[in-house]
């Protein structure tokens, strides 16, 4: 057979795929390989004729430009990124090749290479975004691409192109259950199957292992989401919410660092009273080890553990969405600690805020008891004219002694901060803890949103008889947040209502109706299908008794289905496809199965007359029908007339008769 | 096709279905076997009639020689019958010192052949060249039949007292062997009630001429059969031949009459190509005298065993 050439046609289904396969890449890579990308594949839609004749003159001299324009590019793309290893370049170099492999392509076998291409092409989209509309926007360029591999066997033109389109879906649907069986049964392994490139995790945001003025108010300005929560029983009240992180030992003065770490300890004895508080925490990646719990957290989750100062931190950095279960304990006592945490409780930096020394000495001798003084402290910041704001003014010098004594505005991070070295500064060990307060119910699926403007600060304080105990003053000075929410005390920049519709009640009421529903199928999404590790599918295999389940056995779960299902579908299909390898006969046989279930049979001698006849006098109603399929199946065997194929195709498709039960 | 030879074909149809109904007319009941007959004219087969005295056999061959405007000789078969009565003798003519020939009744368009297997073996085989050759030898000299030219023979059952049973080879140069069989009820009243056959049959006029019966034999050729078809065709040869439940399988002389045959009837029933149906309904009527179960002596059984041949092979 001589080589199928590609026409304008091929080309084109091959241009589109593999375009939009790389389109949501453009805006990552430099600007000038999307231009040439398309610029190469217009060029092979445009020039194909002129294109090819001029290959079969100067195949050496187009061959020698082809390598110089390949070799530039990938020299380009160096040049761009100084490297030609990781992700982005991969991508970059992957985005110009696939364009120059559709440049050259003449022959079926490019035509082949070029779909592979693209179908790799659709899966580098996952490197940088797994949400649900990247998912769905490859599902569509996957039907796109197999679309144009349909029509690229279909030499005979017999499908439209909607028939095309429709075939492409139906063999995507059809893998569906292979799909789930490899999804559920494949085993699972802590941490991604294969590592991302180092560059695949920059720019997270979140909490982090230092506190200095502005950090978190920083923070506060982004509305990504940190975690999300499902509670086994109801949602604790709003000001329980203190989402434990990193806690701050050593500060300079403006600046709180977690310190030396003391952290890989056992903690010390904690104990708990009252109800145990199960709920799954679903975080986003931080980049970061510290995972967020309710205070305190009495069983950390499997490979996670707790410091002695009660941070709970993982073994590994979260470089993806994952899911844990915790469980913790509203009221519990810290009990004793040595005397070294309680030394590093009282640590001030030498020689700095002597205002704020000096009112400190003034409580201790006026009060005595560390209790009497803690309560005198927060009863001053209630009086003094504290101002909760996002922009404080600026503080140059002692940040402590001006914000406590002249400027009197700041954000968590400054009450956090200046409460605890007063607190030291008075003689009661204390520390910084950051994470985050409240967060946001959704109603539509019942779960916490925490998001990166609920990061908070706080203070502990060591107190003889009672352990570490929270003291939160921001709380003093504006309870509104921590018993509202943030959104109610800076609520400009949560809500963003679209335009012109922000007096309209029922609006507001629909846009977050909309907001939390869109939040939830992502909640679903990431906890079900991102956050499918060996956890979740424990959990699952669980779920249909399986208690112990190891990956052996999983694997062999995962053959047993797939050898089954696929022996369920050749047995349909070969039942279903008769030995007729003549398509008119193959298609009347399925129409015979189908009169078969009627209680009709076709005996194998039975003309199609005959037949026709036979059932027709038992099935009036489809009397038509069948006479119809009859005559286009005679008019398409015994007449050779093909061109009535489709035709007959459709109505036995169509054809459905009404099952009768034996009587 | 051109539109003309559309026309013609419609109209020849037509003329068919005439032909029909005016020998239904005679022929009471025996709407299939009528068909069958025609079918068996159309395909340029010899025709025979099995069946016992009496129940019109005789009738309906004279009638198709009338109605479709065909000259016909009868002949009855006897014991003493002799080749020369069938096809001419040459006599000496004093005047011209020269042998004339006095043709025979083979030389017409239908020669009806009443209970052919009444003649002896001889005489039965001085027909043979003539059905199969279209062409008479005597004295050395071959002459040409009419053209058309049919055999239409009638013939009681074998087992009837003084018969010869045709020779095999015989049997093979008809195209179809039919039965009449007794009437029903309603058309056995009809019979009753009705005129003379006899006279009904002087009275009756030809719907067709002689010259007219050519064409439509021609059309036949215009009929298709498609790859399906004779792939249904050459699995039922293959059956027979293999299955080993038949004495002897299906020649491809027998292949050919099934499928002209098939042909024919199509054309009767006005389709331009040929169904399973129409193999199935002519089945039993061109293997029946061909084809016989190994175990069977009684002929009766000769209608089953092609009937078992349909049932036993599948239509692909």
């Amino acid at each position: 057979m001589a080589k199928r050439e590609l026409n304008v046609k091929d080309v084109l289904w091959l241009a589109i795929g593999i375009a939009l396969a790389s389109f949501p890449h453009w805006q990552r890579l430099p600007i000038w390989i999307p231009i040439l990308h398309v610029g190469l594949l217009l060029a092979r839609i445009y020039f194909p004729l002129r294109l090819s004749l001029f290959w079969e003159k100067n195949k050496t001299a187009i061959n020698m430009v082809r390598l110089i324009l390949m070799f530039g590019g990938v020299f380009a793309i160096y040049g761009n990124y100084g490297t030609l290893a990781g992700r982005d370049v991969g991508v970059a170099l992957l985005v110009m090749l696939a364009a120059f492999k559709v440049f050259e392509s003449k022959f079926k076998r490019d035509y082949y290479i070029c779909a592979y291409l693209g179908y790799f092409l659709i899966i580098t989209n996952f490197f940088y975004s797994q949400t649900i509309p990247t998912a769905a926007y490859m599902m569509v360029v996957i039907i796109i691409m197999t679309a144009g591999l349909i029509n690229f066997n279909d030499t005979e033109e017999q499908l439209t192109l909607l028939q095309g389109f429709k075939l492409s879906s139906t063999l995507l649907i059809q893998s569906i259950p292979i799909l789930l069986v490899l999804f559920i049964l494949f085993p699972r392994i802590n941490g991604p199957l294969w590592g991302l490139p180092k560059d695949a995790h920059t720019g997270t945001t979140g909490i982090s292992d230092q506190m200095s003025p502005g950090s978190i108010s920083k923070l506060v300005q982004s509305k990504e989401v940190a975690f999300r929560v499902t509670f086994e029983d109801d949602i604790p009240e709003q000001p329980s919410l203190y989402w434990r992180g990193p806690v701050l030992w050593q500060t300079d003065g403006r600046k709180w660092i977690t310190g030396k770490s003391v952290s890989d300890r056992d903690p010390v004895p904690i104990e708990f009273t009252g109800e145990p508080l199960r709920y799954d925490v679903t975080i986003e990646p931080t980049n970061k080890r510290w995972l967020f719990g309710l205070e305190m957290v009495s069983i950390p989750p499997e490979n996670t553990y707790l410091t002695n100062d009660y941070q709970l931190k993982t073994r590994k950095a979260i470089q993806a969405r994952k899911a844990f279960t915790l469980t913790s304990h509203s009221s519990y006592t810290i009990g004793t600690v040595n005397d070294t945490d309680l030394k590093r409780g009282l640590r001030l930096p030498e020689l700095s805020h002597p205002k704020t020394r000096e009112l400190a000495s003034k409580l201790r001798d006026e009060f005595k008891e560390p209790a009497l003084i803690l309560d005198a402290a927060l009863d001053w910041l209630k009086q003094e004219n504290f101002i909760y704001t996002l922009q404080p003014p600026l503080m140059v010098e002692d940040m402590v002694d001006e914000f406590l004594f002249d400027k009197q505005q700041g954000f968590c991070e400054h009450y956090a901060s200046a409460f605890t070295i007063l607190m030291r500064a008075a003689g009661i060990p204390a520390r910084v803890v950051t994470g985050y307060q409240g967060g946001e119910i959704n109603p539509v699926g019942n779960y916490l949103i925490v998001r990166q403007y609920d990061a908070h600060a706080w203070t502990e304080v060591w107190l003889e008889n009672q352990g570490w105990i929270r003291v939160d003053p921001t709380f003093a000075v504006s309870p509104i947040r921590i018993n509202e929410g943030i959104e109610n005390v800076i609520p400009e920049a949560i809500i963003n209502i679209p335009l012109g519709l922000e007096n309209n009640e029922t609006a507001i009421r629909l846009w977050q109706r909309l907001r939390n529903t869109v939040d939830m199928v992502n909640y679903q999404w990431a906890q079900w299908v991102l956050g499918y590790g060996p956890e979740r599918q424990k959990l699952f295999m669980k779920k249909f008794g399986f208690n112990s389940i190891d990956w052996k056995q999983l694997t062999i779960a995962l053959f047993i289905f797939l050898g089954t299902i696929i022996a369920t579908i050749a047995a349909y299909v070969f039942n279903k496809t008769p030995k007729s390898t003549e398509p008119a006969k193959m298609y009347y046989d399925i129409f015979c199965k189908k009169l078969a279930k009627t209680g009709t049979p076709r005996k194998s001698y039975e003309g199609p007359v005959d037949f026709a006849e036979r059932v027709s006098k038992s099935q009036q109603d489809l009397k038509s029908e069948i006479k119809k399929i009859t005559d286009l199946y005679i008019s398409i065997r015994y007449y050779s007339n093909n061109k009535n194929l489709l035709q007959f195709k459709a109505a036995i498709k169509s054809f459905s008769p009404k099952k009768i039960t034996a009587s | 096709m051109n539109m003309n030879e559309d026309i013609s074909s419609s109209a020849n149809t037509a003329k068919l279905d005439d032909v029909i109904a005016a020998i239904g007319e005679i022929i009471l009941g025996k709407n299939n076997a009528i068909k069958l007959a025609l079918a068996c004219l159309i395909a340029k087969g010899h025709l025979l009639i099995e069946d016992t005295p009496g129940v019109g056999k005789t009738t309906l061959a004279h009638t198709l020689a009338k109605v479709l405007g065909l000259n016909y000789q009868r002949i009855q078969f006897t014991s003493d019958l002799l080749p020369a009565d069938i096809l001419g003798v040459s006599v000496y003519n004093r005047d011209t010192s020269k042998f004339d020939f006095h043709p025979g009744p083979v030389f017409s368009n239908v020669l009806l052949a009443d209970e052919i297997n009444r003649a002896t073996p001889r005489t039965q085989s001085a027909l043979l060249e003539a059905m199969a050759e279209y062409q008479v030898t005597v004295d050395n000299e071959t002459r040409t039949l009419p053209e058309p030219f049919f055999v239409i023979a009638t013939q009681n059952p074998q087992n009837q007292i003084g018969t010869y049973p045709l020779p095999e080879s015989q049997l093979d140069r008809f195209l179809m062997r039919i039965e009449l069989g007794y009437p029903d009820n309603a058309a056995e009243r009809e019979l009753l009630n009705g005129k003379d056959r006899k006279e009904l049959l002087e009275n009756i006029q030809p719907i067709i001429s002689g010259d007219e019966l050519i064409p439509i034999q021609k059309q036949l050729e215009q009929i298709h059969a498609a790859d399906a078809i004779l792939d249904y065709l050459q699995d039922l040869l293959e059956f027979s031949r293999s299955s080993g439940n038949y004495l002897h399988g299906l020649s491809p002389r027998a292949g050919i009459a099934v499928l002209s045959a098939a042909k024919a009837w199509a054309l009767i029933h006005s389709h331009q190509h040929v169904l399973p149906e129409d193999i199935q309904a002519i089945l039993p009527s061109v293997i029946g005298h061909r084809l016989q179960f190994v175990h069977e002596a009684s002929d009766k059984q000769a209608l089953q065993a092609a009937e078992h041949l349909i049932q036993s092979v599948p239509i692909p």
